[in-house]
């Protein structure tokens, strides 16, 4: 009896250190998931207000219609790029793509000098810096735990439990910072 | 028949001991004097800076256990040395003036002793911490604490607080703060390279308005005496650190804009050196 015991002892063990293993990533995954859906949520705020910043522009710069035209496709490509099914690397060319015809509207706004000072312009683009700044704060945390995800999957001996119950990899989202390159534009 | 020579031997030691009570308290003396000649040099290198009692007008009480710099201890606690004023710095491309104290922070720790004959003694030891404090125009309102790694952390054993991309990072410091999105505005890959070339072994901490930086500075000004020949290489240092938190980070707290949330009534006046 004792024998017994001594013989299914490591395989208590074992199995208690599986479910912790397995639980830890089931954690991870969730956290994976949230803060996706944070960046998400900024995204969204930020194609809101693309939408908006066009209109305000519109409204002074009329003959920049191929900068407005570019800026609209590329959040319409931006938007289709939301969905779970479409690959992050593509979701990421596609804000890429927006964040570059943001670039170029911005730096056309500084030959209108009406434009700069209206209120609502200013505002909105106030407000695109600081969803900006959060996307860029969203996107540390979500890769962040996307490089301790892919850590553990890797590590002897969590990538037994990992491949066992089939985890799948997680990938990073690299974007260029929108931030750093609208802030500059932002009026003092 | 013997003779004990202890008799006469014995008178020597009181003047002995009061021989070197005296030396030892005369050094003190010229040492204290020094420090505040020091002191006073210190001063008028930097305009609008005075001795302060409280740090920042922030009174010791306030401070205790707000850092882990500043502990309570087991009896005394409290600031010695502390001097401070205002300190202008370009941030983000303006003008921010915010400030700031250099101060050593003392608490003091019982100790018990049991000699061969089962008599416990108590004493205390003091320890002392060298502390730059800066108050910033914003409220972060949540804390972060970035302080050594531990040993075991160091050689990669363990992990604890937050772990950042960079690898020398994070085994060089220790993250702590609830806020994650917070601290992850705070340490961009610029602050974080910056803190592991200057700033290892040094603790840096955020409680709401208030910065704190401790440790002693690998420099000195050797034409000051005592603690204050490390109070320019502290400035120094704070001045360094403010200079790289990130844009956003100070976009996200908006400073010099009024708080409505924390608005804590008027500050007590701190007492002058010469009150306390």
């Amino acid at each position: 009896m004792e024998l017994l015991l001594l013989m299914a002892l490591p395989v208590v063990v074992l199995l208690v250190l599986t479910v912790i293993s397995y639980n830890r990533f089931v954690a991870q995954r969730a956290s994976i998931d949230a803060t996706w859906a944070n960046i998400e949520g900024e995204l969204q705020r930020r194609h809101d207000l693309v939408s908006n910043l066009v209109a305000a522009v519109q409204g002074y710069a009329t003959h920049e219609r191929g900068v407005l035209e570019q800026v609209t496709a590329a959040r319409a490509r931006a938007i289709s790029a939301v969905p779970a099914k479409v690959p992050i690397a593509e979701q990421a060319r596609a804000e890429d793509a927006l964040t570059q015809g943001l670039t170029s509207l911005l730096a056309v706004t500084e030959s209108y000098p009406q434009l700069r000072s209206d209120a609502l312009f200013r505002d909105l683009q106030r407000q695109l810096v600081e969803t900006e700044d959060r996307i860029a704060a969203a996107r540390r945390l979500y890769n962040l735990e996307v490089a301790a995800y892919e850590r553990r999957r890797h590590a002897v001996p969590s990538n037994l439990v990992a491949s066992t119950a089939g985890f799948a990899p997680a990938r990073m989202f690299e974007i260029r910072d929108p931030a750093a390159e609208h802030a500059p534009h932002l009026a003092p | 028949m013997t003779a004990t020579t202890s008799g006469p031997g014995l008178g020597i030691v009181p003047v002995v001991a009061a021989a070197v009570l005296l030396i030892a308290w005369v050094v003190q003396h010229r040492r204290r004097r020094a420090e505040q000649a020091a002191l006073a040099r210190f001063i008028t290198r930097h305009e609008g800076w005075h001795l302060q009692g409280w740090p920042c007008g922030v009174q010791p009480e306030l401070l205790v256990g707000r850092f882990s710099a500043t502990p309570r201890g087991d009896r005394r606690y409290g600031v010695e040395q502390a001097v401070g004023g205002p300190l202008e710095l370009q941030v983000d491309g303006r003008a921010l003036s915010c400030e700031v104290s250099c101060f050593r922070w003392f608490h003091e720790r019982q100790r018990r002793s049991r000699s061969s004959r089962g008599v416990v003694t108590t004493s205390y030891q003091r320890y002392r911490e060298l502390v730059v404090l800066c108050q910033l125009p914003l409220h972060t309102h949540r804390s972060v604490s970035i302080g050594p790694e531990s040993m075991l952390g160091r050689i990669g054993l363990t992990r604890g607080g937050a772990q950042l991309e960079s690898d020398a990072f994070n085994r060089r410091f220790r993250v702590e703060g609830r806020d994650r999105e917070l601290v992850v505005r705070l340490l961009d890959a610029q602050l974080q390279e910056l803190l592991v070339t200057a700033f290892s072994g040094r603790g840096i901490e955020f409680s709401d308005d208030l910065l704190a930086l401790w440790g002693t500075p690998d420099h000195q000004d050797t034409s000051l005496a005592g603690v204050v020949r490390t109070y320019p290489a502290l400035v120094q240092d704070l001045g360094r650190l403010v200079r790289g938190i990130p844009h956003s980070f100070w976009r996200a707290m908006r400073p010099n804009e009024p708080d409505a949330a924390g608005d804590h009534g008027p500050a007590p006046r701190p007492p002058t050196p010469e009150e306390r």
